[in-house]
This record gives C-alpha cells, sequence and structure tokens, in this order.
C-alpha cells in the first residue's frame, strides 16, 4: 500500500502542484487548508509524512508542529516544514520543535521529492 | 573742642606739679638743713620773697608751656593718624594727611597713605575680578541655557539621586502633563522616576555606570500622553566625582517605533509572499518540465498557475516600491549590545530583587542588537512567571549559531501549555517595579526575535533567538571623557632647557562645531601665529576654515559666528592639518586649555598622515599656577588681568594672537616664582589641578 502523505498549506498554487507532484511519485495525497482542520485530520487518517507549511492562518505550523509532538498517538509521524521565511530563526524554532527536515520555499521539486524519500523511510529514532 | 583746651589743660597740670615741687623743694630743704643755714635760707625769703617766687613760678611756666608745645605738635598728629588709620578697609576714601613738619611722623602719615591707596587698588581690582568672574559665568550660564534650549531632544539632569536639577523645554512638553491621567509634573527637585511612573531611573543611573555597559543605558517608558519615550541616560560624571548626577535625553519615539513595525511588517509579508508565489511557479514549471506526459488539463492549470503568480508578483513589487518611496529607513531603536552585558545585567537586576537565578555567560564575546532593557526585563518577567507557577532551579544561558545567538531558560517543572504562554507573551512584562509599556509580543517583534517551549522528562526551556549583530567597529569604553594626557611627551634635553624669554613656539587656537569631539564635534577653523626667540610675530600667522561635512550647531555658530555657508567651500580637516603641520613644523605648542584643541588635532591628525605629538604649554594651567587664589583663568581675564587690550575674540587666530600676548606677560611673572625654562614650565603645569581636565 502506498504511503500517505498530508499537505497542509493556504495556498493554492502550491497546494495543486505538490498534490500532482506527489502523486506522480506514487504517494496517497491528502490535503489540508489550515492547522485546525490538520489537527482534526492527522488522528483518523495517519499519513506517514506532513509537508508543513508554516504560515497558516489562525494557528502556525509550529503550533501544528508542538501538538503533533506532544500527542502520544501521533507524534511518530514525519513532518517536513515548508518555510517561505526562509530566516535561519524560523529554522532553528522547527528544528528544535521536532521538525524532521525542512524545505525553504521556493524550493526544486526535485530535492523535494528526495527529501520527501530520504525522510519517509528513516527509520524513527523517537 | 577737646583738641583745643588740652594743650592748656596740660599746661596747668604741669605748671602746678613744678610749682608744687619747687614749694615742697624749699621746705624740705629748710627741714634738713642745719640751723643757721635754714635760719639763713628763712632770712633770705623774708628779704627777698619775690625772687624766690620767681625761681619758682618760671621753670613751672616753662615746663607747662613745654608741656602744650608737645601736645600739640607730636599727640595731636599721632591721634589724627589713628583716627584716619580706624578708616582703613572700611571702604571709604581716607582724609588726606597734612605733613605737621615733624620727620618721623610724616613719614608714618606717608606710609599710611600709601597702605590705604594700595589697598583701595586692590579693592577695587578685587570689585573688578568680582564683576568680570560673574559677568564669565553668567556668560556660561547663557552659553549653557542655549545649548540646552537649542536641543531637539528633552534633556533631564538629575543629581545622583535622580531629583532633577534641571530640565529643558521639549523635556517639559514631553513629561509635563498636568491635564492628563494620573497628571504629571515634571519640578526641579522631584524625584524623574515620581515623574514617570515605572521607569527605572535608578537601574539607568547604576547600569550607565557599570564597568561592563557602553556608558549609557536606554529604555522606553510611555508617557501618561500615550507617548512612548526612549531614554538614554548617560552619568554626569567627572573624573574626581563619579558621583555627580546624570543626564536623561529623552526623545518620543512613538511615530518611529509605529513607522519601523509598519516597515518591517510589510518587508516580512512581502516577502513571505513574493516566495510563496515563487515556489508556486516553480512547482508548477518543474511539473511542465518533469512530466510531459501529465494530461493537457493538468499542463494548462499548470500554466494558468505560472501565469497567475507571476501578476501578483508584478503587483507586490509594485506595492513595494511605493511602500519603500513613501517610508524612509525608520531609525534604529536599538543598540548592538554583547550578550555577556545583556546576561549581566539581567543578573544585577534579578539579584537585586532577590530572585535567585543562576547565569552562565558566553565563553566568546557575541553581539546582538537589542534593546537592552526590555529584552532584560521581559526575559526576567517570564523567568519569574516561570519561578512561580512551574518549577525551580532556574537557570539562564546563552547559545551562539551562525546566524543568531540564543537565550535560553531552562527550569525543572512543567512546561506552560500554550494558552498560558500566549498569555504571558501578550502580557507588558514587569520585573521588580520596572513596567514596559508594550508587550513581550511587542518587543519580539521589535527584535525579530522567534521564541518557543520545549520538554523533555520534565527539564524545560524557554527559548529566545535575537539575530546576531556585528560587533560594533569601536566599542565605547568608559565615561565618554577622553583620557588625554597633556604631559605624555618626554622633553629633549635641549628644548626643555631653553629659557621661556627664548622661546619658539607655535601659539595656535581652534573654533569647532562643539565641546564633544567623542560625539562627532569637528573643527571648523585653525588659527596660528608664532613666537621667534621670544618675541611675537604676528606676520607669520595661519589661519584656515575647514568644511567639518556635518552641519554647524546654531548655538555653536553664535560664539564664533562661523556659519555652514562660510565653509561650504571650504577643505575638509585632512587637507588643512597638513597646511598647519607645515607652518607649525617641529615647533613646541601654545595655547590656552591645550588639552581641548589638542583633542581636536589628534582625532584629524591621522586623516591627514601627519602627527602633532610635542610638548605643550597651556597658559591656563599656568595661569592657575600664578594666579592660584583669583577665581578667572580664562583667556579674556587674562588680557584684562594683563592690561592687554582686546582684540578679534571668538575667531582662531584672534585667540591665538591673544594667547601668545598673555604668554608673553606672563614670562616674567613665572620667573618670579622660578620658572625660568619650558622645562621648568611643564612641570609646574603637571601638578596645576587644571591638568586633571579631560576632554
Amino acid at each position: 500500500m502506498s504511503k500517505k502523505i498530508l499537505i497542509v498549506d493556504d495556498e493554492p498554487s502550491i497546494v495543486i502542484s505538490l498534490e500532482f507532484l506527489m502523486a506522480q511519485n506514487g504517494y496517497n495525497v491528502f490535503v489540508a487548508r489550515n492547522g485546525e482542520q490538520a489537527l482534526d485530520l492527522i488522528p483518523e487518517l495517519m499519513p506517514d509524512l506532513i509537508l508543513l507549511d508554516v504560515m497558516l492562518p489562525n494557528r502556525s505550523g509550529f503550533d501544528v508542529l508542538q501538538l503533533i509532538r506532544k500527542d502520544k498517538k501521533i507524534r511518530h509521524i514525519k513532518v517536513i516544514i515548508l518555510t517561505a521565511k526562509g530566516r535561519d530563526q524560523d529554522i532553528t524554532k522547527g528544528i528544535s520543535l521536532g521538525a524532521d527536515a525542512y524545505v525553504t520555499k521556493p524550493f526544486s521539486t526535485r530535492a523535494l521529492v528526495e527529501k520527501v524519500k530520504e525522510t519517509i523511510t528513516q527509520k524513527d529514532e523517537k | 573742642m577737646r583738641s583745643d583746651t588740652r594743650p592748656w589743660i596740660w599746661a596747668a597740670v604741669v605748671f602746678l606739679i613744678t610749682f608744687a615741687g619747687g614749694f615742697l623743694f624749699y621746705t624740705f630743704l629748710t627741714f634738713i638743713l642745719a640751723e643757721e643755714t635754714s635760719s639763713a635760707l628763712i632770712a633770705f625769703r623774708q628779704d627777698f620773697l619775690f625772687v624766690l617766687l620767681l625761681l619758682f613760678v618760671t621753670p613751672a611756666i616753662l615746663a607747662g608751656l613745654a608741656a602744650a608745645l608737645m601736645v600739640n605738635r607730636y599727640v595731636r598728629p599721632v591721634e589724627k593718624l589713628s583716627d584716619i588709620s580706624s578708616l582703613l578697609g572700611k571702604n571709604t576714601s581716607l582724609p588726606e594727611y597734612s605733613p605737621s613738619g615733624i620727620t618721623f611722623i610724616d613719614r608714618l602719615g606717608q606710609n599710611l597713605d600709601a597702605a590705604a591707596k594700595r589697598l583701595n587698588d586692590q579693592e577695587s581690582e578685587m570689585q573688578e575680578q568680582l564683576r568680570s568672574a560673574s559677568r564669565k559665568l553668567s556668560r556660561e550660564r547663557d552659553t549653557l541655557a542655549t545649548i540646552i534650549e537649542q536641543l531637539q531632544e528633552g534633556l533631564v539632569v538629575t543629581n545622583k539621586e535622580g531629583r532633577i536639577l534641571l530640565f529643558n523645554a521639549p523635556a517639559e512638553q514631553m513629561l509635563s502633563l498636568p491635564d492628563k491621567n494620573p497628571p504629571t509634573y515634571l519640578g526641579l527637585g522631584r524625584p524623574l522616576d515620581q515623574v514617570i511612573e515605572n521607569a527605572p531611573v535608578q537601574l539607568a543611573i547604576d547600569e550607565s555606570r557599570h564597568p561592563d555597559g557602553n556608558g549609557s543605558f536606554r529604555f522606553t517608558v510611555s508617557s501618561p500622553g500615550d507617548q512612548l519615550l526612549q531614554i538614554r541616560a548617560i552619568p554626569a560624571s567627572l573624573k574626581d566625582d563619579p558621583d555627580s548626577g546624570n543626564l536623561f535625553f529623552i526623545r518620543n519615539i512613538t511615530g518611529s517605533v509605529l513607522k519601523h513595525h509598519k516597515e518591517e511588517e510589510f518587508a516580512d509579508d512581502g516577502i513571505r509572499r513574493v516566495r510563496d508565489s515563487v515556489a508556486g511557479i516553480r512547482a508548477a514549471a518543474d511539473n511542465l518540465k518533469n512530466y510531459p506526459d501529465a494530461g493537457a488539463d493538468m499542463q494548462e492549470q499548470f500554466l494558468g498557475l505560472i501565469l497567475n503568480e507571476t501578476e501578483t508578483i508584478a503587483a507586490l513589487v509594485g506595492d513595494y516600491q511605493k511602500e519603500q518611496g513613501k517610508n524612509k529607513p525608520g531609525e534604529g531603536l536599538n543598540q548592538v549590545i554583547s550578550l555577556s552585558a545583556l546576561l549581566g545585567m539581567m543578573q544585577r537586576i534579578s539579584a537585586q530583587s532577590g530572585l535567585n537565578l543562576s547565569f552562565s555567560f558566553p565563553e566568546d564575546e557575541p553581539y546582538v542588537e537589542a534593546d537592552a532593557c526590555s529584552v532584560s526585563i521581559s526575559l526576567l518577567y517570564m523567568t519569574g512567571k516561570i519561578k512561580e507557577l512551574m518549577g525551580d532551579d532556574i537557570r539562564i544561558a546563552s547559545e551562539s549559531a551562525d546566524e543568531h545567538h540564543k537565550i535560553k531558560i531552562s527550569w525543572t517543572g512543567e512546561e506552560p501549555d500554550q494558552d498560558q504562554l500566549q498569555n504571558w507573551i501578550g502580557g507588558f512584562p514587569e520585573f521588580d517595579g520596572i513596567k514596559l509599556p508594550f508587550s513581550m509580543q511587542t518587543v519580539m517583534q521589535q527584535h525579530r526575535a522567534e521564541w518557543w517551549t520545549q520538554s523533555e522528562d520534565g527539564s524545560c526551556e524557554f527559548n529566545m533567538i535575537l539575530p546576531k549583530a556585528e560587533k560594533p567597529a569601536s566599542p565605547k569604553t568608559g565615561k565618554g571623557h577622553f583620557d588625554f594626557d597633556l604631559f605624555q611627551f618626554s622633553l629633549s634635553s635641549e628644548i626643555a632647557k631653553t629659557p621661556l624669554k627664548k622661546i619658539t613656539a607655535t601659539v595656535f587656537d581652534t573654533e569647532t562645531t562643539g565641546l564633544y569631539p567623542s560625539d562627532g564635534d569637528r573643527l571648523i577653523s585653525v588659527g596660528a601665529v608664532r613666537i621667534l626667540n621670544g618675541k611675537l610675530r604676528e606676520n607669520q600667522s595661519f589661519h584656515h576654515y575647514i568644511n567639518p561635512g556635518r552641519p554647524i550647531p546654531e548655538a555653536s555658530t553664535r560664539i564664533h559666528g562661523i556659519t555652514d555657508e562660510m565653509v561650504a567651500e571650504k577643505p575638509n580637516a585632512a587637507h588643512c592639518l597638513k597646511d598647519f603641520y607645515r607652518f607649525c613644523e617641529e615647533d613646541i605648542f601654545i595655547a590656552h586649555n591645550a588639552a581641548f584643541d589638542m583633542r581636536f588635532l589628534e582625532l584629524e591628525q591621522r586623516g591627514a598622515g601627519v602627527d602633532f605629538s610635542r610638548p605643550v604649554i597651556d597658559t591656563l594651567l599656568l595661569s592657575t599656577i600664578l594666579h592660584p587664589n583669583l577665581e578667572g583663568h580664562s583667556i579674556d581675564d587674562l588680557a584684562t588681568r594683563y592690561g592687554i587690550k582686546t582684540e578679534t575674540r571668538h575667531q582662531a587666530l584672534g585667540d591665538a594672537i591673544m594667547t601668545a600676548r598673555v604668554f608673553l606677560k606672563m614670562i616674567p611673572l613665572l620667573a618670579g616664582i622660578n620658572i625660568h625654562t619650558i622645562e621648568d614650565a611643564t612641570r609646574a603645569s603637571r601638578e596645576s589641578v587644571y591638568a586633571k581636565i579631560r576632554y
């Protein structure tokens, strides 16, 4: 069974491209448009990996990440943060809060796919 | 009338005494002589009574007359002198003494006259000096008042207890708000921290003096008029009295903070949105290229996305350019401070409040750009909350990375939940009586800082990361007073032994944009004249104006009359000092208050590629040695004292000539106190109290 990826982003254009890209690479793709929706979806969906945008309306990607890592049932899920901020402080904060990897926008799709493959097959250390 | 009758009374008394003496002598003789002789004497009296009486009366009359004469000629003039002398020092003019003809008394009278004249002269000289001193004082007070009035910034001067000694109109406008609720009144003698509630006045006084600091301390408060005021405290310390009070410069930053925030937000948001759009374009383009087999629908959609996002970017760039044109870059509200200094400050504040925290300091010297006061108070406020509700064993440390520095508060206990944290971050930080006028959220935004908490097995952390700052190019050390040792030069023996009356020297003076070279004041004029072999050579003079490369403050123009227009076309300092060096060559320097002028030369000489290090004679210092008990030592005072005609004052060449004349007048006076050579003069100066002045 193909692995499940949840895309959490509010920008429609990037969502369309990511959806297409991940599907082309054989993943089962789901989309959440904001943090709340993502937190609702994750426990029932139990994705293998989450592509998490940092700048989300209402609840930031950092908040979502922190809540994922605090919840024993879902804390093992791999998270790649997508940050448009690109500031060193954001990356430090994301990794400190338990992100498995980060990708700075704009990214090359090839590099993103590589990163996803690499992260999704990593042995769980948590 | 006493003086009229007294000689005659004296005459009568002497007459009676002499007569009675004669009579007693006669009676005595009749008793002690043998009977025969005595009888003969008595017979003689009976026959020649008239002759005997004449023998008694004549010497008595003569003695009486002599007594009257003595009183008239000797006693009365001395009495008169005594009367006159009793008027000495009573500030009245003395009656002229008329000679009596007796040499020694007349000499006494003349001496008294001379003494009286000297006393009068000295008195009027003293009066003149008093007047000139008070003129000078009031002039200095006026100058100070003008400078303070002209300041755009508010200025409050306090004593070491924080009580207000002086303030200017802008300060009054910002801080004295009797109509507001609560009202504030800026008044002399009031403690400044009572005028501005919650202001860390004492902290500012302490921190601005702390050896680890940079000699000043900034903090931000909100006035009752809902304005944000940034206050910069600088110790007004003199070298000999480190506790002489503080200057508080006050700036209303309400507008600039708003503008700054708006710009930061706009820039941050704009960049994020551009990145988002570019990410969309790139992903769509990648897909088009990498998946040529995607259906026509999909390809159409990707192309549409690219077109849309391109338009979005174009619009964003347009907005940004418009905004850029509107807003000039906001003034930096923070200062560059080392992380150690920041942690040190936190440690001192927390120790004062009795909060027991352990601090570890970074080993290297990381710098951040921060408003030290608001960051310290915010972090201590957070620490206080943690201590109160979450746990114990609180440690504060820092960690450095490539692009940022992290301040970490760690503790053993519980981690606050998100809502609680948001609540704290949204609150206005308060610690040990100091309350910030904005929320911790604002502090974070102001510093472009990120924060988060994390925990593992009961060991928790609050992290705040601040962008790294470059180490300031020349970190200010000390208190801003320059340590210029006027006497650092050892004299070569040949020059040292030259008698002052054979001296060859360049006497110079400068005009400047202000009094503080360390705060960016620059030279605007140099004037000089040479003394050759003890003679002033006015035809060997130097007078140049300099374009200081900065506006000349109005207050300083008022002193020397030099305006921006006058120097607009003039060469820069380096150019002028090169010429000045050629003028003075190896001459020793003479200047009035040389430390001040030398400081400016020293600051500018590197640019000119010359070195003005050489022995310097300071007429101000010499004056303090010559007239230790007189108040005025300004060049004006000395000119008056030595009877030198005042010419063009406050013009560099005019002042240099005056200084030269004053110096030449000093040479014989210095010889009187055994100062003959250049070496003697510099050695004596070294011991003068005025030599301790620093610029």
